[in-house]
């Protein structure tokens, strides 16, 4: 068995991402166990050399090969050729983990699958189409309903963010932002999920949940955004509510100004 | 006679004192196959600090913020020595969740932990919440005092109502969103000068400050009546871009002024 | 339809959409991975640009036709990789000689260096020859060692081994490289 085998500190000099203090430490411990600065120089010179044999740019060619087989495949999946792969179907069942979208995925290729297969109408480019971007909008927000889940603030605001730029998010997403606005721990994750439900306004999902948010709420950025948008909305079923705040002895000295304007409006 | 007890009776209090303004520590001993972990504290009343080093323990030390004197009562009562402080630990892999019993005293609280950490914290009163030398992603909420970050390679999502926010970092991470908000505090947020990032920041104020070159652009917040005709729109962020534009980044402050600085 | 923000989306979440039908997103995904699937093959063949890029094409046919197959449960990155490495043993199999490999390599398809420092240029020259006189999968382990967005942990998931192995091979790899280097260096200066 030869001295040097496999040498962590070896390693760790070649591979690392080390400062140049660590790295003079490791070479003179080497140095005492008895390599020489020639062998070390060696592997490290070696190691270098692999990074000096420059790689060209790959032809044009490429890239035109490629766009062009994703347009063939394209068109492929438009047409509804039988996919050889719906073997696979079982397979997804069977080896899935728990994960509730990993259900929701394999139920919906499921679906595409043998929707794809068994539409063979004279109509099928255009059901083709609409049933593609309806499944991928499925897709989209099964998506976001998972992130929402997430216990990190930030995967929750992507989440908020990523749903303030759909067109027409299904009542199942909305009920979901409606949600995180009344019951999110993070007062800004709340927030964000006000400014995206003041685009879908004109639901009345929307104005209903908006009405009875504003018992959910302590946080006054939150209550004065709020009291704007339901005077913007004339939303008079909130009057009981902002009577109930201003007998709160608690409620914040700016919020109280923002109400009491609030009521004067919408009576 | 009298005098002489109540001399008698002022040593016991000043001995019970030292008693009471002992720090309570707790010790969290990491694996050695540590790497990166999450944790997450929420103090009733008083601060909380935590440092990153390079290290596998997390060292957490609680220290009631008043003396006793303060807390006597008029008859000359005090309270005999109890434990009122009651820290302990969670530890669930790398995920550590710390609980605190104070029973309704200020107690201020000290966390040294290895940098490589996201933390969730909180101070309910009373406190500033504050996080130095971390590597992670930093969720801090405090309703009435300062949250101040230093040095953070990471993101933040961080509100306060009453208190300023100050944010430091080192290092952003890439295409992580991150707000900022406080109703009656200031926002200034150091970045480095080469961050990329999308800017929504409002101000009642209209205080907005930066040595960053900022593309402002005014943002309105269409909404929508039941037929879906327009009929009003809310007067709004300013929307900008850095260095061409990235994640967003969020900050909104009521009375507040807010500041974005280049590092 | 707004387009969907892009940049919101993760490489899994982008595969997951393109395993439900959505194949344009893949061509975000080509555009990220094809020049560190193209360095990989690059150093793998020993410089030949011609059959790199064919390589790359390959993986990513691979990835329209195994789309569904593509589960999330792993990451993207090693699961593209994981093609590149069986489309390389494929590609070695059809190979039949080492030796004829060696040549057809160093002959007309390598590409010619512009840089006029010959010292350099011999270095190189040597290095490859190194290169050729090595085992396939040493060969691989030293080039995924030097793609960036590989790290240990990606590598030991692509081969399916563990981290410390990978780190082993690895070093094993280079001290044979460096042997083979010295020995070839040696000879070369015994020609002059």
């Amino acid at each position: 068995m030869e001295k040097y085998d496999f040498d962590e500190r070896l390693s760790q000099l070649i591979y690392g991402d080390l400062s140049p203090d660590e790295k003079s430490r490791i070479i003179a411990g080497l140095k005492v166990d008895g390599m020489t600065e020639e062998e070390i120089m060696s592997y490290v010179s070696v190691a270098g050399i692999l990074d000096e044999y420059p790689v060209p740019d790959p032809s044009e060619r490429m890239d035109r090969r490629f766009y062009a087989m994703l347009g063939e495949e394209k068109k492929k999946i438009l047409l509804g050729s039988p996919d050889r792969y719906e073997s696979k179907r079982s397979f997804f069942l069977s080896a899935w983990p728990l994960m509730k979208i990993a259900a929701g995925i394999a139920l919906f290729i499921l679906g595409f699958a043998t929707a794809s297969w068994i539409n063979r109408t004279s109509q099928r480019n255009q059901n083709q189409m609409a049933q593609l971007s309806g499944e991928v909008k499925q897709l989209k927000e099964t998506l976001v309903m998972s992130m929402m889940q997430q216990s990190s603030p930030v995967e929750r605001i992507k989440a908020v963010n990523m749903i303030s730029n759909m067109d027409d998010p299904e009542s199942r997403v909305i009920s979901s932002l409606l949600n995180v606005l009344n019951h999110d721990n993070n007062d800004n994750v709340r927030l964000l999920a006000l400014e995206a439900l003041i685009r879908y306004s004109g639901i009345k999902q929307v104005r209903d949940g908006l009405v009875t948010s504003l018992s959910h709420q302590t946080s006054p950025l939150i209550q004065m955004r709020l009291t704007d948008v339901l005077v913007a909305l004339h939303e008079t079923k909130a009057l009981p509510e902002f009577r109930k705040m201003l007998n709160d002895e608690s409620l914040n000295y700016s919020v109280r100004g923002k109400i009491n304007k609030a009521v004067v409006i919408l009576l | 006679m009298t005098r002489r007890i109540l001399v008698l009776f002022s040593f016991i209090v000043f001995m019970e004192l030292q008693a009471w303004c002992q720090p309570e520590q707790l010790v969290v001993n990491l694996p050695a196959s540590f790497k990166t972990g999450h944790l997450s504290f929420e103090n009733p009343r008083g601060s909380v600090k935590v440092t990153g080093y390079d290290g596998n323990v997390i060292l957490v030390t609680g220290t009631p913020r008043y003396s006793e004197k303060a807390e006597k009562q008029a008859n000359g009562m005090h309270r005999i020595a109890d434990n009122d402080l009651d820290i302990s630990a969670e530890v669930n892999g790398s995920n550590v969740m710390l609980l605190c019993r104070t029973t309704g005293k200020t107690v201020d609280f000290d966390i040294k932990l290895p940098r490589d950490f996201s933390l969730k914290l909180r101070s309910l009163d009373n406190g500033t919440v504050e996080v130095i030398n971390v590597n992670g992603e930093i969720e801090a909420e405090n309703n009435n005092g300062d949250i101040k970050l230093d040095n953070i390679a990471g993101s933040a999502v961080l509100s306060s109502v009453s208190g300023d926010i100050t944010a430091v970092f080192r290092k952003v991470t890439e295409g992580s969103p991150m707000m900022f908000t406080s109703f009656e505090g200031n926002i200034c947020i150091t970045l480095p000068g080469d961050t990329q990032a999308g800017l929504r920041i409002k101000s009642e104020t209209g205080e907005i400050m930066s040595d960053f070159d900022i593309k402002p652009s005014k943002r309105k917040s269409v909404m929508k009546d039941v037929d879906n005709k327009q009929i009003w729109s809310l007067e709004d962020w300013v929307t900008g871009t850095v260095n061409g534009g990235g994640p967003e980044y969020i900050m909104r402050t009521y009375s507040g002024k807010v500041c974005i600085k280049k590092r | 339809m707004p387009a969907l923000k892009n940049r919101d989306l993760s490489d899994n979440e982008l595969m997951i959409l393109v395993a439900a039908g959505d194949t344009d997103k893949l061509g975000i995904l080509y555009e990220k991975y094809k020049m560190p699937l193209f360095t990989y093959f690059f150093r793998l063949t020993l410089g030949d640009k011609h059959a790199s890029e064919d390589l790359v094409h390959t993986v990513f046919y691979r990835v329209i036709k195994y789309r569904k197959t593509f589960t999330g449960t792993g990451d993207f990155i090693n699961w593209v990789f994981r093609i590149a490495h069986n489309t390389g043993i494929d590609h070695n199999r059809r190979l039949k000689h080492a030796d004829s490999y060696r040549n057809e390599v160093m002959g007309v398809d390598t590409v010619v260096y512009e840089v006029p420092d010959i010292e350099k240029n011999e270095r190189r020259e040597l290095l490859y020859k190194a290169l050729g006189e090595m085992k396939a999968e040493d060969r691989e382990i030293l080039t995924m060692g030097k793609i960036d967005c590989l790290k240990y942990t990606e590598i030991a998931n692509i081969l399916k081994i563990s981290e410390s192995n990978v780190k082993i091979r690895m070093f094993r790899a280079l001290k044979k490289l460096k042997d083979i280097y010295n020995n070839l260096e040696k000879d070369s200066y015994g020609k002059v």
